[in-house]
């Protein structure tokens, strides 16, 4: 009696919890809502949120974010469950272009951003004013330049910091291929790398590392790139393969940061795709968002309905 | 009896060297190509398979993934769904209520309070979609966890059969399957559940196979003997009987599950993983830490809930409550819980008033500057962390990790076979051997030394660090802690936060008083994997019978003789069990390391996700469950030398139960 009681209560609880089930169905199916992905760097949030603000208030459709890995959102994009990444650095990404916008055709390239990223080698300015020799990549050579930047981590090489693993980089085969007395310590996260810029400017201790443009640390940081040899052919060629037999020597090729949304945006809703194919602003925009995160205190919607409202002009273009 | 004894160390040596020579012979260094799995190609070909099938239209995808994902969805959705409509005082009400029941009224409180701390740090929202996940993936653990338990239980081949998957689905990294569930299961919730129904599944499974063996075989006996079938004496009489076990299955279910929300956040999935990995992103340290401090406060009211304190609860029943009593209580919370509900339904649409508000943003932002500031440099005598982490570098973990590649492969392999066969026996050896062999046979492209088995030697060293560092820590605190009940009562907090608030948190500021590199790593390993070493030790202290302690004392023993001679023998097995749990908690945390500057294989497993080049991270993978095995047998194989030379009669009877090997005792008084 009692545990045909129990079968009988676990039916009615299986019963409501796939009749709750039946009866919702997934979240962005609505044509109105589109979902935008918000890589976990601050310059991917202001992009989004900007465009969040301007589509919402437009009434062109109401904008999840939609935070996730810039890898992890490709699946995404293919499987239409985001319908935008506004940021994408191309250099990191060549297999997934290849495999979703050439091949399965699932995702689109609606053409550049605007900002143009740019990854190299820097070294603090103190460093630079005290030895404006560290700023080219034949001042690197010497035995002093290695003994200058090791660390106990290195030995007797100097240290090259990375910082997040899934950026583009050619930094082992540069080190090799220009004959320089150092070592790569992967940093492992972006996060880990600004700490060490930040703890080399409080203790003014030397630093070598990869860095990048567009980042919010360069408005808090004075930092100096290391010219590096020019980009040839050759280089052009290993970095299309990924350069997993570090043959690369040559200076970082221009990232130009790139828009993709999903295949199926376009009949989902016309007009938002035609706004995100049109956003386009500038380095200096996207920083100022930034900024004023940073220096102004504002949570990040906050930051972009300030740029929104003082700079109408340039996202009217987009609407068009 | 001596020849019995010589041949006993002949054979192996003879064994070994045999192998060895072979090895070094036929093989010869370095490892050659041949030898080669092609894990990693074999990998990427399948991913890149399941890429291009996947479309709605795809048999196995429309039939197969898609429906699962949906579901999973829709029940996270409607847990959410529950927990915005009971609002947040209905919420507290329940809470409060449901843990008076189950645990009484002190642990009421606790939760109580914990409930309030989620919302006065601002973080109402995440911590609801954390709940909502964690709710989910617990309940489909158990689900699966309790049949398969029972299963393995009955048919011990099926247990042994499984055992070598379950120990792989503990140590691979979260981080290896992630990306992958992406491309089956889609990005949000389904995956993140996913993720962690199969990092907490072993552990449930080991749980309620140990609370099943633990059942008495007269109770069943008498059962049998009065009639009783197969299914009834498993609902009336194991299953009863398991139940401590298999609430604390659900309780470490739990822990486990919440180790993962930060990782989850990384595929969409949202919640308190989100919020800690956005302050990090602004190397917002009191952003991260609040948000660490929701997740500990969310372990808490989970943990008061379920983890319980049967046994007193049901004393306190049997001591006079009487059958109207608990109806007038029963009516009582029901409707106290219906009352905050109105409440909350009332009073400003049921959010969190952002009045309350003790976020520790700004001191704790306060504190990590001022240790960056003063502690890195000009302490007087020690010099400052910098220097400490200096010193780590050259003077102890540069020699281990070159001693450990000076050797060759085949002279590793053997040395560790051993090493193996000397402490845990023939069967031990093979185990470790094959291992090893395993992880000369990963030729990824692209790790960081430009080899797998380097990288693996590479993490070793650190691995021993940590947990040279670990023990030596864990065994003082844990000797004072099984002395005095009220020091170990006053860790115990903080013991339960080390495991529980993400690593990521407190790496950051590591990073900013240590230099970067392999230090950080390690530091965050020692932090995680204190807990079970302090606990373990703590116990055998604790289960030394005080009749021994007081014969010891009438033979005229001092307390330092006691202590050495009597106590830390005694105790001696639950302090190697401690150091097995601590070398795979540090296993565990070597993904972490890799984050900060660690290096080795936890940068290839970082670096092949993150390049999408899933060959390389699921070789590493694999390298460290190798490793894990290695590792976990030889110590396992120590901790039952020790209990066979001390007498089994003292020692406590332990089970295995993946990551937390549980001394029965335990089982009862936790």
């Amino acid at each position: 009696m009692n545990r045909s009681k129990r079968l009988l209560l676990c039916a009615i609880a299986l019963t409501l919890v796939l009749a709750a089930c039946g009866s919702s169905s997934k979240s962005g199916s609505k044509s109105n809502s589109i979902t935008l992905a918000v890589n976990p760097w601050e310059g991917s949030e202001a992009n989004a949120t900007v465009a969040k603000l301007i589509l919402e208030k437009q009434g062109i459709a109401t904008v999840n974010l939609k935070t996730i890995d810039e890898n992890a959102a490709w699946p995404a994009l293919d499987s239409d469950s985001i319908d935008g990444n506004l940021e994408v650095w191309p250099s990191g990404h060549a297999q997934d272009f290849k495999t979703f916008v050439d091949t399965k055709k699932s995702v689109v390239n609606v053409g550049l951003l605007g900002p143009i990223g740019h990854i190299g080698w820097y070294i603090p300015k103190f460093v630079a004013d005290a030895h404006p020799e560290y700023t080219k990549w034949e001042g690197l050579k010497s035995a002093a330049a290695a003994k200058y930047f090791a660390t106990a981590e290195t030995g007797n090489k100097g240290q090259f910091i990375l910082g997040d693993p899934s950026y583009v980089s050619f930094d082992a085969g540069i080190i090799k291929n220009l004959d320089l007395p150092f070592q790569v310590v992967n940093g492992g996260s972006e996060a880990a790398l600004i700490t060490s810029i930040g703890t080399a400017f409080k203790d003014k201790t030397p630093l070598l590392f990869y860095f990048y443009k567009p980042q919010w640390a360069n408005n808090k940081y004075d930092l100096v790139s290391v010219k590096l040899p020019p980009v040839t052919p050759a280089c052009t060629a290993a970095a299309a393969s990924g350069d997993k037999s570090h043959k690369y020597a040559c200076d970082y090729p221009t990232d130009h940061l790139t828009k993709v949304v999903s295949a199926k945006l376009e009949a989902k809703n016309a007009k938002a795709f035609n706004f995100l194919k049109k956003m386009n602003w500038t380095a200096e925009d996207q920083n100022a968002v930034v900024t004023y995160v940073h220096k102004d205190n504002l949570k990040m919607p906050a930051a972009a309905q300030k740029w929104v409202d003082d700079n109408p002009t340039v996202w009217k273009a987009w609407l068009s | 009896m001596t020849s019995l004894r010589t041949n006993r160390i002949l054979i192996p040596a003879a064994a070994i060297a045999a192998a060895g020579v072979f090895l070094a012979v036929v093989w010869g260094d370095p490892i050659p190509s041949w030898w080669n799995f092609h894990i990693g190609s074999w990998v990427d070909h399948t991913e890149l398979w399941f890429v291009l099938h996947r479309a709605s239209n795809y048999w196995l995808f429309r039939w197969g993934f898609d429906p699962i994902a949906r579901w999973l969805f829709d029940l996270v959705q409607w847990v959410l769904n529950f927990l915005h409509f009971v609002t947040w005082p209905g919420l507290l009400a329940l809470v409060v209520v449901v843990t008076a029941r189950v645990s009484g009224v002190r642990a009421a409180c606790t939760a109580g309070i914990a409930v309030f701390v989620i919302g006065g740090l601002g973080l109402w929202e995440p911590a609801m979609i954390t709940v909502a996940l964690i709710l989910v993936s617990v309940a489909i653990v158990l689900a699966l966890a309790v049949p398969l338990g029972i299963l393995s239980f009955r048919r011990p081949a099926f247990e042994r059969r499984t055992r070598a998957l379950l120990d792989a689905m503990q140590v691979t990294p979260a981080f290896c399957y992630l990306l992958p569930s992406v491309v089956l299961f889609d990005i949000g919730y389904p995956p993140a559940v996913i993720a962690t129904v199969i990092f907490a599944l072993p552990a449930a499974i080991r749980l309620t196979l140990h609370g099943l063996r633990g059942v008495p075989g007269g109770l069943v006996e008498v059962g049998t003997a009065h009639g009783a079938t197969t299914r009834q004496s498993l609902w009336k009489i194991q299953l009863p009987v398991a139940r401590p076990a298999l609430l604390i299955g659900v309780n470490q279910t739990i822990n486990l599950a919440l180790g993962i929300v930060v990782i989850a956040a990384l595929v969409g999935a949202e919640g308190l993983g989100k919020e800690v990995l956005s302050g990090l992103q602004s190397l917002d340290v009191g952003q991260a830490f609040d948000a660490g401090l929701a997740i500990v406060a969310v372990a808490i009211v989970l943990d008061r809930l379920t983890a319980g304190r049967p046994r007193r609860a049901a004393r306190a029943f049997r001591r006079g409550r009487t059958l109207e009593r608990a109806r007038a209580e029963l009516v009582a919370g029901v409707g106290a819980v219906v009352v905050a509900i109105v409440i909350g339904k009332l009073s400003s649409s049921g959010t969190f008033p952002s009045s309350i508000n003790f976020s520790l943003h700004d001191p704790v932002n306060t504190v990590v500057a001022w240790c960056q500031d003063h502690l890195r440099n000009g302490v007087p005598v020690i010099g400052g962390t910098a220097s400490i982490s200096d010193f780590t570098v050259i003077d102890l973990l540069d020699p281990i990790r070159s001693f450990l590649t000076r050797w060759e492969w085949w002279e590793v392999v053997c040395g560790i076979a051993a090493l193996a066969w000397a402490t845990a026996g023939r069967r031990v050896a093979a185990i470790c051997a094959i291992a090893l062999l395993v992880v000369a046979a990963l030729h990824a492209d692209g790790s960081v030394s430009g080899s797998i088995w380097t990288d693996t030697m590479d993490t070793l060293s650190q691995v021993v660090l940590a947990v040279v560092a670990a023990m030596a820590i864990a065994l003082p605190v844990g000797i004072v802690a099984g002395r005095s009940d009220r020091f170990f009562a006053s860790i115990r907090p903080l013991l339960d936060a080390a495991q529980v608030m993400p690593a990521f948190v407190y790496l950051v500021p590591v990073i900013g008083l240590f230099n970067i590199g392999r230090i950080p790593g390690v530091i965050a390993a020692i932090v995680y994997a204190l807990p079970p070493g302090i606990r373990l030790t703590a116990l055998g202290i604790r289960e030394v019978p005080p009749e021994t302690i007081e014969a010891a004392r009438s033979t005229g023993a001092t307390k330092w003789q006691i202590l050495l001679k009597v106590q830390l023998p005694l105790a001696l097995r639950s302090i190697m069990l401690g150091l097995n749990q601590t070398i795979l908690m540090v296993l565990s945390v070597v993904i972490i390391a890799g984050l900060v500057g660690g290096g080795a294989l936890g940068s290839d497993v970082v670096y092949g996700l993150a390049k999408n080049e899933l060959g390389l991270g699921v070789e590493a993978g694999v390298a460290l469950v190798a490793l894990a095995v290695v590792l976990d047998r030889i110590t396992q194989g120590w901790a039952t030398g020790v209990s066979g030379a001390r007498g089994r009669r003292i020692a406590p009877r332990m089970s295995r139960v993946g990551k937390f090997n549980i001394p029965d005792q335990q089982l009862e008084t936790v």
